[in-house]
């Protein structure tokens, strides 16, 4: 079982690819037919092209593309990943009223045992050193919404016998919940304060759990019952008007 | 041109790595390891042409019968090839060979126990048969002569490969041995033809063997060419008193001793009706070596029993001897049988079942090998090494199968 998520084994895979495959078969990719080939190779050498590709992706598409790419690559020679690490964070925090807990953990793979770990980012003034998980902690107040979180860590072991040092960052959304709810209370839309839809998010409308579609956008076949409870990803959102709670239509935050 | 994203970076390198599979391994993924190498086929004959000309030349110095039945010609190595392929022999001056067109070969008289097999034969040089002289004069044309003439010099070029297969539990197959070529040691003198010619003469018809060649009498009656798959070897099948003999055992031991036995069924032994044909040419080129001939059709009727135990090998046969009943019931499911036999053990001696394979149509001479059942698949080595089983260890191995089955019979009954 991989500790990866799907996206972080499609940049594992590409990135190893990228290093590999000019290694193994340079002749065959110095001809001419693969010149274009060759440049995205290149290009995806690069961690961060590699993981705004992969974001760019569903985790089912990434799933599927990484299994793709190792089948191949096993047709043509031998499937050699590299040592990786990787952040595994949420992608968006949704911040409700008083203090917020946001947690960091680190995979490792391909790294022999007892290397160190080392915390930076926004979170922490000083860095933090936990092996595994840290806790980053946020507090909302009525001054305003606070940006991104930065996390970066750096691992530092060795594999093979040689000394190796990985590190991977990720930046996580902070969003505060903005529900908008059709007149007829049958379409709800889910955003953050900055309008960017929730995609694909776990949200729970009175005692029912849905998952918004891609633009956001969750559509019942029944009105929502007014006064219900609505949050999104655990966090209250608001709550459908109507009776029995304040009459009133439209955003409520 | 539009933008290129990352993602499509990615779907690139995908695509780059299907193209490098495919230049580094260039057949389809399913095939990869299963590559056979199987019999080529024979090269294509050039100038394949109709009758031959009615005199006694041809293009390269090659000589052609007058009946202007004859039609490939091949005077090219490519002949050779192609014999060398299928297993037969060629004679070393044979380069310049007459082929006989499938539907355009001579009709000799003979008991059908031929079946098809490509094989560069001299009639003359037979096994002694005034059916062989036949061959022989509708061969060349020249042969007029009757059973006790000597017969005429021949010049080198009248070595005339004929493609026709023989059955191999043909007796005569081990009554003789074929010439193949001139100087070899399988290859007789003229004056052996005229001795072999007498002796002939000598011979009660009963103690004949069949000819050589599987033709029917009338050497103006045209052929019915069989399709490989439905040619069987005769012999290979068992006698009837041997069929009922093991199907009764097998009966009994399996019934218990019940009043009520099972009908005997027509049985099938699984020597291929789809004989690979390289795989009966390479009988008659053991044959061709010269192997002991048989002088009855007794004991030639023995050596076919032998051949086929020997093809099935032990297993077949205990199988075979064991339940006769679904071995025919599977083979027919399998589709193997495929012939028609109305009664046990005859078969349809008026048309003999010639397979031939053409040398200018070699196509399906190679499709039998995946078709062929089991015990006659082409393995070249096991084929050869299931031959060796001699007549006396086949008949000790069924008596003692018998045994066994009328001891497990008598104890059921008990």
């Amino acid at each position: 079982m991989s500790p990866f998520t799907s996206r972080a084994q499609l940049v594992r895979v590409v990135l190893s690819l990228a290093k590999r495959l000019p290694i193994d078969l340079g002749s065959l990719l110095g001809a001419g037919r693969f010149d274009a080939e060759r440049l995205a190779l290149t290009r995806l050498a690069e961690p961060s092209h590699a993981w705004a590709a992969a974001r760019s992706m569903s985790e089912a598409e990434a799933q599927w593309l990484s299994e793709v790419l190792r089948e191949r690559w096993a047709e043509i020679g031998s499937v050699e990943l590299d040592p990786f690490v990787a952040v595994v964070a949420p992608e968006r925090v949704w911040l409700s009223r008083g203090v917020n807990s946001v947690r960091f953990e680190v995979a490792v793979d391909g790294l022999d045992e007892g290397q160190q770990v080392q915390w930076t980012g926004s979170l922490w003034k000083w860095g933090a050193v936990a092996q595994s998980v840290v806790i980053g902690e946020l507090l909302l107040t009525g001054d305003g919404v606070p940006g991104d979180i930065y996390a970066r860590v750096a691992v530092d072991g060795r594999a093979a016998g040689k000394r190796v040092l990985l590190v991977d960052e990720v930046v996580v959304r902070v969003s505060v919940p903005v529900l908008i709810i059709n007149d007829d209370r049958t379409q709800l839309i889910f955003a953050d304060h900055l309008e960017r839809r929730a995609v694909e998010a776990n949200v729970r409308v009175g005692q029912t759990e849905y998952r918004t579609d891609r633009h956001g956008m969750l559509r019942l076949d029944t009105p929502a019952e007014p006064g219900a409870t609505v949050s999104i990803e655990g966090v209250r959102a608001g709550s459908v008007p109507g009776a029995p709670s304040s009459a009133g239509h439209g955003t409520q935050r | 041109m539009a933008e290129v994203t990352p993602r499509d970076d990615v779907y690139t390198v995908a695509s780059l790595l299907a193209e490098l599979d495919r230049v580094l391994h260039p057949l389809q993924r399913g095939s990869r390891g299963q590559v056979r190498i199987a019999p080529s086929f024979p090269p294509a004959l050039p100038g394949a042409g109709g009758p031959g000309p009615n005199s006694g030349s041809m293009s390269g110095g090659g000589f052609l019968p007058s009946h202007g039945k004859l039609g490939g010609v091949s005077s090219n190595s490519a002949t050779r090839e192609a014999a060398r392929h299928l297993g037969g022999r060629l004679a070393p001056e044979a380069s310049d060979s007459v082929i006989f067109k499938r539907d355009e070969r001579p009709s000799v008289g003979g008991a059908g126990y031929g079946q098809a097999g490509v094989n560069h034969v001299r009639p003359a040089h037979g096994p002694g048969l005034r059916t062989a002289q036949k061959v022989n004069n509708w061969n060349t044309g020249r042969i007029q002569a009757s059973k006790s003439a000597p017969a005429p010099k021949e010049p080198t070029s009248t070595r005339i490969p004929v493609s026709i297969r023989v059955k191999r539990e043909s007796p005569v197959r081990d009554s003789g041995r074929v010439p193949t070529g001139r100087n070899g040691g399988a290859a007789a003198s003229k004056t052996d033809v005229g001795r072999r010619a007498d002796e002939l003469d000598s011979l009660a018809p009963t103690r004949l063997a069949p000819p050589l060649l599987s033709h029917s009498q009338s050497p103006g009656a045209s052929h019915r060419v069989q399709p490989p798959t439905t040619a069987r070897p005769e012999l290979s099948r068992w006698s009837e008193r041997e069929a009922a003999l093991a199907f009764d055992v097998a009966n009994h031991a399996s019934l218990g001793g019940s009043s009520e036995p099972l009908p005997r069924p027509a049985l099938e032994p699984p020597l291929a009706q789809s004989t690979p044909s390289n795989a009966v040419t390479s009988e008659r080129g053991r044959h061709a070596e010269g192997e002991p001939g048989l002088g009855t059709p007794r004991r030639a009727f023995e050596r076919g029993n032998e051949l086929f135990l020997g093809a099935m090998d032990a297993a077949d046969f205990a199988r075979h001897t064991a339940d006769p009943v679904a071995v025919s019931r599977r083979d027919s499911e399998q589709g193997q049988t495929q012939h028609s036999e109305t009664e046990l053990g005859e078969t349809e001696p008026s048309e003999p079942e010639l397979d031939e394979l053409s040398l200018t149509e070699p196509s399906g001479a190679n499709n039998v090998f995946h078709d062929a059942p089991r015990g006659l698949r082409y393995e070249p080595g096991r084929r050869g090494k299931a031959l060796q089983l001699s007549h006396r260890e086949a008949e000790r191995l069924r008596r003692r199968l018998q045994t066994t089955f009328l001891e497990q019979a008598l104890m059921r009954h008990r």
